[in-house]
Parts: structure tokens; C-alpha cells; sequence
């Protein structure tokens, strides 16, 4: 009897832990602004229910949004979550639920990168009741700056040499950024080359890492003895623009395809221009 | 007694395959070394104490949580209403797998079935992190064996490193040979389940795995999207408490200047510098008493992440690690972070459901390693489950169970 009982609280004690918990009534929010870099900011959200789903957004104060009273800014926000969500079970895609997709829960520091410089900005942050998929509460309202960056003319050219190329900027005293990967990787992950070159900037700069691999003047790739990984006939993308150590882009990006084939590069490009021996 | 005879023979005939000493076969199906039966729970309804649970390596500092007092077995016995088939066959066997460099190896692994009824699909497991080689998958009755009670096959490679291939170093946390690996053995695991008449009534594979098993799923389920859509359809994917972002585990790991796995240091920095070939010197990473005594503790396979844990005696990083080995901005350092990067699991899209536990109060995986993959799967089919569920240990009995009810 007494082990029954024991095995029953044990069970209990299980459900209750691991039921999942739906918060519906409003909770608090500390929204802090960490810091601000450039075209970067950092924020920290505190719920003090830590099941309580959020959301959060950035918008320009200059955009009419900002305008809107905040009962039309929380649901302008969520009406784009349903509709994504809404089209995505349209389609059959294999998705989870509304409040895994787009909501978090607990604290969160997160990073806004690549905002428009030198702009005023509003940090957006409101509750959600999963199962209404509404707001619940107040809209969290935080403004912030984001600052100028330095630009810089600088444009690329590659030269070829068999298994090996050059990337040689026009401006050697400044630094830059460059990286690769499989372009249908590219299209499936990031979408865009554009998207996949900020992010993995944005990567580094978030482990502050990007320092050891910013380049000044140009820079010898040997194949396949720098990266083994390289397959024969498969089409890279390679993305290269100005960087400074904070992560900002500092110039135009610049693209270029490249199949590695029976120890030579083929190259192709609409803004890089291509220097073959 | 002509059958008595054949069935003595063939249990000798197993016994002595039991260890193998295969240097190149050219098979391209598992082949089964010894056959096993075992039951998931006995007849009084505990767990079989045959089945081998993660043990839990972390400090003993704080008080763990309630759901930590209840004890594991009471935890798994809630599935005890929904097991299909208690007793299972275990069949370890050997693949042909490859090593670091791509190479055909032989490997091993066990594959366990539900005795009687169909079964369902193929569950690919990926294994958590394991010391000594009597405990790799294949001389166990693994813990993630009890899914196939469910009416479910389940394939779990050994790694490199373990089983036959025990005299090897483990290329810890490499991914790409780990994910061969699992890889291997579920392409040879296929065809044997066809040929013994026991091929799964859908193609759909499902991946689980926890701790070092969780990002080595992901890492699996990234190739089998990109290279076997066709032959390895994902229905979904578990994985729970895993290192899928070793920079930030190790930015982490700095920042608290304290491990809960402290053997997980020196696995790391050795298996990354097999698997990436990176010539790195240990002794610029490696303490000396770590220095030492660290390819007796982890390479010779004889001792459990506990027993190794208890050998390095010490859980702060500035005890166990060089000041260079703890500085990121040091050339050689700076190698293995890169490498560390480019062994993370995080960068790509799931095509398929996936689940992703993590307990946040787990101090040998950090919890930062959850929030990364939340923070690079944002917007897909990917539903998170992070909650105060113990220590690391404890959270893979819940995951364990969450799986299996999910199934």
C-alpha cells in the first residue's frame, strides 16, 4: 500500500512537472537596453512569470507604425505571426505550435543587428496568450539610437592561379571580411548570400572572435590544403566586404560563384572582377 | 539432440565473435555478432537493471530539485502501461563504417527490436558520452534501447573509439566523423532489417539522442537532409542536453571558470585535434597532473566519465587548463575555438518536426547550448521543452520518457 501511494506521488510529482504550463493572465516585464554598437543593440527580458510567452520588435520611430496607439502596434505584430503560421499549416509544412515558432519564454538576451544607422528606435515587448494567440498586458515600450558607421569605397578583385586565388581589396589599409559555403546550403539556411554573410559576421562578433579573422590587404586561398572540405563540382558562393572589429559592414558586399574542378577555380561574377593567369 | 548440437555450436560460434580482430571486410549490411534477449521491465514491474542509465557526473554542490528525488526508476515506470513489447532482442553486430580521414572501418553497434510484432520505423540513435568501452552501446543493454518496447527498431553506433575500434582515440565532439558513424550503421542496419523480414512499416526514420548524443542527432539529421532525403525520410527528431555550440559551451565554461564534466576538457581538446587532423600540442591546453595522466584515464577506455572526472580531481578550469588554453586570443588557442566553431550543429534548417529538451538547471551541458538553438531555429518546426529538470543525469531519464510518450 505504502509503495502504491509512494509510486502514485511520484507520478504526480512527474505530471506536475512536466505538464506544460500556459500562462493567460498578465505578467511583468523588465526590458533593459544593454548597449548599444554601431547598427547593433542588445537587450535582456526578465518576465517574472517564467512560463509566460513574449514576443518581441524593433520599429522605426519614423515609421508611421510607431505612430499607432499600442493596442495596434501589439496586434500588428501578431497578426503577421498568424498569418505566417496560419499559411505554413496551409501548406502542410511541419510545424509546431504558435508559441514555439514565434515566442519565447524565461530571460532572453538578445542582439538586433543591422538596423539603418544613426536612426531612433523603439524596442518592442508584449505577453501572449498562447491559446488565443492575443496580447495580454501592457506593450513594453524602450527607445533607443542606433549610431553612425565609418563607410568605405573599397571594392574587390580575385586573382586565379590553379588550385589557389587571391582576394585583393582596392583599399589595403582597411579590414575586411570574407567567407564561403555551399550556395544550396545558402539558399536552404539563409535564404540569401546577403542574409548568410551577415549572419556568420554577426556570429563571430557574438563569440568575439571576429577580430582573428578580419583581413587587411589581400588574402592567398590555397585549395583543397586550406580546407579539405571543399567538394569537386559543387558551387560556393563567396562574400566579401569591409568590416571593422565591431562587425559592421563597411563597404558594398561583394559576391562571386566558384567551382573547384580538377585543381583549377572556375569564377563567376557580376561585381568582382576575375583576374584568371 | 542433433538440434541440442547445432544450438551448442552456435552459441560457441558467437561467443568467440564476441571481440572480433576485423581489419577490412566488404559487407554492405550489419553483420550480427551475438544475439541477445532482454526485458525492459521485470516482473514486478522495476527496470531492468541490466539497462544502463546516463550516470550523472556532475558536483554534488546544490541541493537538486524535486523532480531529482524522485528517483529514476519511479520516473521510467510511468511508461510501464504503454510498453507493446517487454522483451526485446539485442543483436550487436559490426558495420562498415569510416574513419576520420573517410577511410573504410569496421565498426560496431547494437540494433535492438521488439521480439514479437511489427515494427514501426527505424530510430537512429546517437549516443551520450561515454568513458569506458563496456559501456558503449554494443556491450550494454542500452538505455535508449528501451524505445523499441514501443514497437520500434533501434540503431546505435558505437563511435569511433568504442567497440571493436575501442584501441582507437575518440574524435569527441568531431562532427563529422561521429555523424558517419550513425550514419553508417543505420544504412547497413536497413537492409538487415529487410532481410530478416523485419524492415519497418514506414520509411520514415526518427532520430533521437542526448548529451553528446543530442548534438551528434542534429549533425545527422543535417546530412541525412542534404545527402539521404531519399533513403532516410525524417519523420521527426529528439535531442536533448547537447553541446550543439561548443564556442559557446567553452566562452561559457570560462566565464564560470567551472566544469560539470571536467573529462569532457581533455576529450574535447584531443578529439578535435584527431577528428580536424590540427596537430595541436596537449600541453599547451593540459595542466600537468592532467597532462599526466590523461591518455591512461580516457584513451586505455577502462574508466567511466565519473571515475575520470575523479582522476582530474579538480572542476575549476584554471586548475585543469593553461592560462593560454583558457585564452581564446592565444594563436593556438584561437585554432581550436575555430575548429570548436566549426564543429558546432546549429547552422542549418530542419526540414522535419524536431524536439529539443534541455533541463536549465543542467551544469554539464550549459543551458546556453538550448538558447543557441532556439536563437538559430526560431521560426521552424522545432518545439522546446526547457524547464528546472534536474541535473544533467536526471534530465535524460525525463528526456528519456518525454521521447518515449511522444513516440
Amino acid at each position: 500500500m505504502r509503495k502504491t501511494a509512494l509510486f502514485c506521488l511520484a507520478v504526480l510529482l512527474l505530471a506536475g512537472c512536466v505538464k506544460e504550463k500556459i500562462v493567460t493572465t498578465p505578467c511583468h516585464f523588465d526590458v533593459q537596453v544593454d548597449w548599444v554598437k554601431g547598427t547593433r543593440v542588445q537587450f535582456t527580458v526578465t518576465p517574472d512569470n517564467p512560463n509566460a510567452a513574449y514576443a518581441y520588435g524593433v520599429v522605426s520611430q519614423e515609421n508611421d507604425v510607431a505612430l499607432w496607439a499600442d493596442e495596434e502596434i501589439m496586434e500588428w505584430q501578431l497578426e503577421w505571426m498568424r498569418n505566417s503560421f496560419d499559411g505554413m499549416m496551409a501548406q502542410g509544412m511541419p510545424v509546431t505550435n504558435f508559441t514555439d515558432m514565434f515566442c519565447y519564454k524565461g530571460e532572453r538576451t538578445i542582439k538586433e543587428t543591422r538596423l539603418s544607422a544613426s536612426t531612433n528606435w523603439w524596442l518592442l515587448v508584449f505577453q501572449i496568450n498562447p491559446e488565443t494567440r492575443k496580447s495580454i498586458g501592457p506593450l513594453y515600450k524602450q527607445p533607443f539610437q542606433t549610431e553612425d558607421v565609418a563607410w568605405a569605397d573599397m571594392d574587390f578583385s580575385i586573382r586565379l592561379d590553379g588550385n589557389r586565388f587571391t582576394i585583393v581589396p582596392s583599399d589595403a589599409t582597411r579590414t575586411w571580411f570574407w567567407e564561403y559555403e555551399r550556395a544550396d546550403r545558402i539558399s536552404d539556411v539563409y535564404g540569401t548570400a546577403e542574409s548568410f554573410f551577415y549572419r556568420i559576421i554577426d556570429m563571430y562578433d557574438e563569440y568575439d572572435f571576429l577580430d582573428n579573422l578580419l583581413c587587411e590587404g589581400a588574402q592567398r586561398c590555397i585549395f583543397p590544403d586550406d580546407d579539405p572540405s571543399v567538394k569537386e563540382g559543387v558551387k560556393y558562393t563567396l562574400a566579401m566586404a569591409g568590416c571593422d572589429e565591431d562587425g559592421e559592414i563597411t563597404s558594398d558586399v561583394y559576391f562571386a560563384d566558384f567551382i573547384y574542378e580538377k585543381g583549377f577555380f572556375k569564377f563567376t561574377s557580376e561585381n568582382v572582377t576575375i583576374i584568371d593567369r | 539432440m542433433r538440434k541440442i548440437l547445432i544450438l551448442a555450436a552456435s552459441a560457441l560460434l558467437l561467443v568467440s565473435c564476441r571481440h572480433p580482430k576485423v581489419e577490412f571486410v566488404d559487407f554492405d549490411t550489419f553483420h550480427p555478432l551475438s544475439v541477445q534477449e532482454g526485458d525492459v521491465f521485470m516482473a514486478d514491474g522495476t527496470l531492468n537493471p541490466e539497462i544502463r542509465l546516463m550516470e550523472d557526473s556532475e558536483l554534488d554542490l546544490e541541493p537538486d530539485t524535486k523532480v531529482a528525488y524522485t528517483d529514476a526508476n519511479s520516473i521510467v515506470r510511468s511508461i510501464l502501461g504503454e510498453v507493446e513489447c517487454n522483451r526485446l532482442y539485442h543483436i550487436a553486430g559490426i558495420y562498415k563504417g569510416h574513419d576520420v580521414h573517410g577511410n573504410p572501418l569496421v565498426q560496431s553497434g547494437k540494433l535492438l527490436i521488439p521480439k514479437n510484432g511489427p515494427v514501426k520505423n527505424l530510430i537512429i540513435v546517437s549516443h551520450y558520452t561515454i568513458g569506458a568501452n563496456y559501456e558503449a552501446p554494443s556491450e550494454t543493454f542500452p538505455m535508449e534501447g528501451i524505445w523499441a518496447a514501443k514497437g520500434y527498431a533501434v540503431a546505435i553506433a558505437d563511435y569511433i573509439g568504442y567497440g571493436v575500434t575501442a584501441g582507437q582515440i575518440h574524435p569527441y565532439m568531431h562532427v563529422e566523423s561521429t555523424a558517419r558513424s550513425v550514419i553508417d550503421m543505420a544504412l547497413a542496419v536497413k537492409p538487415y532489417l529487410e532481410h530478416i523480414g523485419l524492415a519497418p512499416e514506414s520509411d520514415k526514420v526518427i532520430l533521437a539522442g542526448y548529451s553528446q548524443g543530442g548534438a551528434t542527432t542534429l549533425a545527422v539529421m543535417d546530412r541525412l537532409q542534404d545527402e539521404y532525403y531519399n533513403e532516410f525520410p525524417i519523420k521527426k527528431v529528439y535531442a536533448g542536453g547537447g553541446p550543439y555550440d561548443l564556442a559557446a559551451t567553452y566562452d561559457t565554461s570560462m566565464e564560470w571558470d567551472q566544469t560539470g564534466i571536467p573529462c569532457a576538457i581533455p576529450m574535447i581538446v584531443q578529439g578535435i585535434n584527431e577528428g580536424e587532423d590540427m596537430g595541436l600540442e596537449m600541453s599547451d591546453f593540459f595542466k600537468p597532473h592532467l597532462l599526466d595522466g590523461y591518455k591512461k584515464w580516457i584513451n586505455s577506455k577502462n574508466y567511466t566519465v565519473k571515475e575520470i572526472n575523479a582522476f582530474i580531481g579538480a572542476t575549476s578550469l584554471h586548475e585543469i587548463m593553461t592560462d593560454q588554453g583558457r585564452d581564446k586570443t592565444n594563436h593556438e588557442t584561437a585554432r581550436l575555438y575555430q575548429a570548436l566553431l566549426g564543429n558546432s550543429v546549429l547552422k542549418f534548417t530542419p526540414h522535419a518536426p524536431m524536439f529539443i529538451f534541455h533541463s536549465n538547471q543542467d551544469k554539464t551541458v550549459p543551458f546556453v547550448n538550448a538558447v543557441k538553438a532556439e536563437q538559430w531555429f526560431k521560426g521552424f518546426p522545432v518545439t522546446y521543452d526547457f524547464g528546472p529538470y534536474g541535473k544533467h543525469g536526471m534530465g535524460c531519464v525525463q528526456f528519456l520518457i518525454k521521447v518515449y510518450k511522444d513516440l
